[in-house]
């Protein structure tokens, strides 16, 4: 066995030490890099020759991911997402609602009726009627406000929803072609973890916007399917626009738009259930109020006569107006309540009698006040602000199960975070400590040459 | 477990957002002085405050009409009041003629008697808030008049509405005294005919003088009954004073907040804050670097 041998095995130390302070310095400047996954050296022993060790050899530079991990921070990350975009938009909704207030809807409907039940104290008040009228007012603005608040959002949604897909998009595309680089590289046998961080990156902002599984190959390359639609590999990816199928939102692959994405999760997710399920619903809710009431007080007003001052007539609406064939009409459009023009203009046209020519009686003034604890079959068997308050409830509790959504979601993904950066992310105590290892270890075998150059000067010596 | 650089900040940050939310919601509470800003904050007492809000101002509209049904029965009882006072001066006037020796002394009474009449009629066309208090509903005709001759006239064919007024969620009541309750009472047709009497020098009869007394006790009776009414309206105040004495106790419970606790509770969030500041400021920059 010839001392040359001595050298060889130094050089290979060197080397591979010199690798191993490259890793760390890569996992070093790369702390501060949220998606950036470490990589650890693997140092093995390089195979003996006849018995007689040559040295050590980097086997490996193992990417350290938890794919187990990455998919269970998905999951949540999805149903985060899902539930902060629902408690966004629902809190935009929320606060043109704003109950519990002065300014809420529920106020505007007590005032309402409270102004029928103080005219029965002095029929014939200009200033009694005034308020009624100006009441009926306040609650018209309110609810048109709000109606055009719950429109206003539902329009930003489907602006949303079509740069939300553009966005999504945009990253199936990224992912393709990452998918296909890494692919080539390690068919070639070249390491590709660094495009395989930026790549998984993308995956994860792909499930902030919605549900989504993976499937890593042998190469490497991930298949990402959407709502059960092959989305990106490293063959292809999928091109997605947002649909309106039966007034509902449906997220559809372009070129087969039969191909739809069941979605349960993510911001896409929250978007299309609010537009075509929450929203609707919602307006339908307070619309059913609204024609209830307007309805119900036109019921009473048009049995009742106006003050002599203006003929004492019968049959005027409140809200909206006749039709050629006597029907009301336009009660409620819209989102608004409308007073009937007639009574705007001229107070004393507010019918609060019933009887003609008697502008002490306020019975009918009487019987609309009466409205505000009256139950009706057209809305379930309650009253108006009880069914008021059902459709606040209905939609508080979708508010609220957001919120505590985003609570729990939050914790549990802060925790799986944690986890993975435990796993996965650099420790510059344990890169610097390691760098020293490899570093002593480098001088070692450096030494290690002088010591055989030594030995062969020895030997040159003798000679 | 492997502990790196990222978890601490990590955790670091999302603790640090927590006492910040924390000290948010506190700030806001103790700002609007409620627990509840919006629907969100806690879904039942949100709609227990609403329908809390909505008794409490319906009540208090109650109180309203029973404030303005009190002023009504008030004018209607001072008018009768005044109705009373001028009959019992009829009556007295009446009871003189027993005395009278001349057709000058008719003259005179009845020239009085026609004056009280013109007051009993003013005050039985007395208005409230532009209602005739004893027109019923019909606001627009006055009730009586007098004619040429000194004597009642009844103007109004309808004067029997009842103004009934909502005094509390089960409690309608008529608030006023309809005209022809004062027409029963047969004073104005009465005091007509003593007048009839008195302009032919005769002094009126026992019968006269019965259904004048009559009409008087009658009078006195509406004035009774309207006195009791006012009773009645101030013991349903008092029920309603007592019952949104509940419902806002009830309200402030739902909604209330106590600020010495926000406050204490804000100081200590404060105060987690600043510890974790100075531990992250001793924890956050350390590494093994140091130390080489």
């Amino acid at each position: 066995m010839g001392i040359g041998r001595l050298f060889d095995i130094s050089v290979r130390a060197m080397s591979t030490y010199q690798r191993a302070i490259d890793v760390a310095s890569q996992n070093i400047s790369n702390a501060g890099n949220a998606d950036y996954t470490r990589q650890k050296v693997v140092i093995a022993t390089e195979r003996t020759q006849a018995g007689i060790g040559t040295g050590v050899k980097v086997q490996d530079v193992l990417r350290i991911r938890n794919d187990l991990l990455d998919s269970q921070i998905r999951k949540y990350q999805s149903s985060y997402s899902d539930a902060n975009k629902r408690s966004e938009l629902l809190s935009q909704i929320e606060s043109v609602i704003a109950e519990p207030s002065d300014s809420g809807l529920a106020t505007y409907f007590d005032e309402f009726f409270n102004s029928w039940d103080q005219l029965t104290t002095n029929p014939n008040s200009t200033q009694l009627r005034t308020q009624i009228i100006e009441k009926a007012s306040r609650l018209s603005e309110r609810m048109d406000e709000i109606f055009d608040g719950i429109d206003s959002t539902q329009s930003l949604l489907m602006q949303e929803a079509a740069s939300k897909t553009n966005e999504l998009n945009s990253y199936l595309k990224e992912i393709y072609e990452l998918n296909k680089k890494i692919y080539e590289s390690e068919a070639a046998g070249i390491k590709a973890s660094e495009l395989k961080d930026d790549r998984d990156a993308l995956i994860d902002k792909v499930s902030e916007l919605a549900n989504v599984t993976v499937q890593i190959n042998e190469k490497g390359a991930a298949t990402v399917n959407i709502g059960g639609i092959l989305s990106a590999d490293q063959n292809v990816y999928a091109e997605f626009e947002m649909k309106l199928v039966d007034g509902k939102m449906q997220l559809v692959a372009k070129d087969n738009p039969d191909a739809r994405a069941v979605l349960n999760g993510g911001e896409i997710f929250a978007i299309t259930d609010l537009y075509s399920n929450k929203i609707p619903q919602y307006k339908s809710d307070l619309e059913k109020i609204a024609n209830t009431f307007a309805g119900k007080v036109n019921d009473l007003h048009v049995t009742g006569y106006t003050l002599s001052s203006s003929g004492s007539t019968t049959g005027i609406p409140f809200f909206g107006e006749l039709d050629g064939s006597g029907n009301v009409i336009n009660a409620f459009t819209n989102g608004k309540l409308n007073i009937n023009s007639a009574i705007l203009g001229d107070p004393s046209k507010i019918a609060a009698s019933d009887a003609v020519n008697n502008d002490g009686n306020g019975n009918i003034a009487n019987k609309i006040a009466l409205l505000q604890d009256t139950k009706f079959s057209e809305l379930s068997g309650q009253t108006i602000l009880e069914s008021y308050t059902s459709f606040l409830n209905n939609f508080g509790m979708e508010k609220t199960i957001s919120d505590n959504k985003i609570e729990s979601s939050g914790l549990v993904l802060q925790q799986l975070d944690t986890q993975k950066s435990s796993y996965s992310g650099v420790s510059i105590d344990e890169e610097m400590t390691n760098i020293i290892k490899y570093q002593k270890a480098y001088e070692a075998a450096a030494k290690l040459i002088q010591v055989v150059d030594e030995m062969l000067q020895t030997l040159m010596e003798v000679i | 477990m492997r502990i790196t650089d990222n978890m601490l900040t990590d955790k670091y940050l999302y603790n640090q957002s927590r006492i910040n939310e924390r000290k948010i919601k506190i700030q806001t509470q103790i700002t609007n002085n409620s627990k509840l800003d919006k629907l969100s904050d806690n879904l039942s007492d949100s709609l227990q405050a609403i329908k809390l809000n909505s008794q409490i101002v319906k009540k208090e509209n109650y109180q309203k009409n029973i404030g303005n049904a009190k002023s009504f029965v008030n004018t209607t009882n001072y008018a009768l009041e005044n109705v009373a006072a001028q009959t019992q001066k009829i009556i007295s006037q009446v009871t003189s003629l027993d005395n009278a020796l001349s057709a000058d002394n008719f003259a005179s009474i009845n020239e009085s008697v026609k004056n009280y009449l013109q007051e009993i009629v003013q005050n039985l066309n007395e208005k409230q808030n532009d209602m005739y208090v004893f027109g019923g509903t019909n606001f627009t005709t006055k009730p009586w008049d007098i004619d040429a001759s000194g004597k009642a006239v009844t103007n109004s064919a309808d004067m029997g509405g009842e103004i009934k007024v909502q005094l509390s969620a089960n409690i309608k009541d008529t608030i006023n005294v309809t005209g022809t309750k004062i027409e029963n009472t047969d004073l104005l047709d009465t005091v007509n005919d003593i007048i009839d009497a008195l302009s032919t020098n005769t002094v009126p009869d026992q019968t006269l003088k019965d259904r004048l007394t009559s009409a008087f006790n009658e009078i006195i009776a509406l004035q009774s009954s309207n006195g009791e009414k006012l009773n009645k309206l101030e013991d349903i105040n008092s029920l309603l004073e007592n019952q949104l004495v509940d419902a806002k106790e009830s309200l402030s419970k739902v909604e209330g907040v106590d600020q010495a606790e926000l406050v204490v509770d804000l100081e200590y969030q404060d105060y987690l804050l600043q510890l974790s500041y100075k531990l992250a400021s001793s924890i956050l920059p350390k590494s093994i670097l140091d130390y080489l």
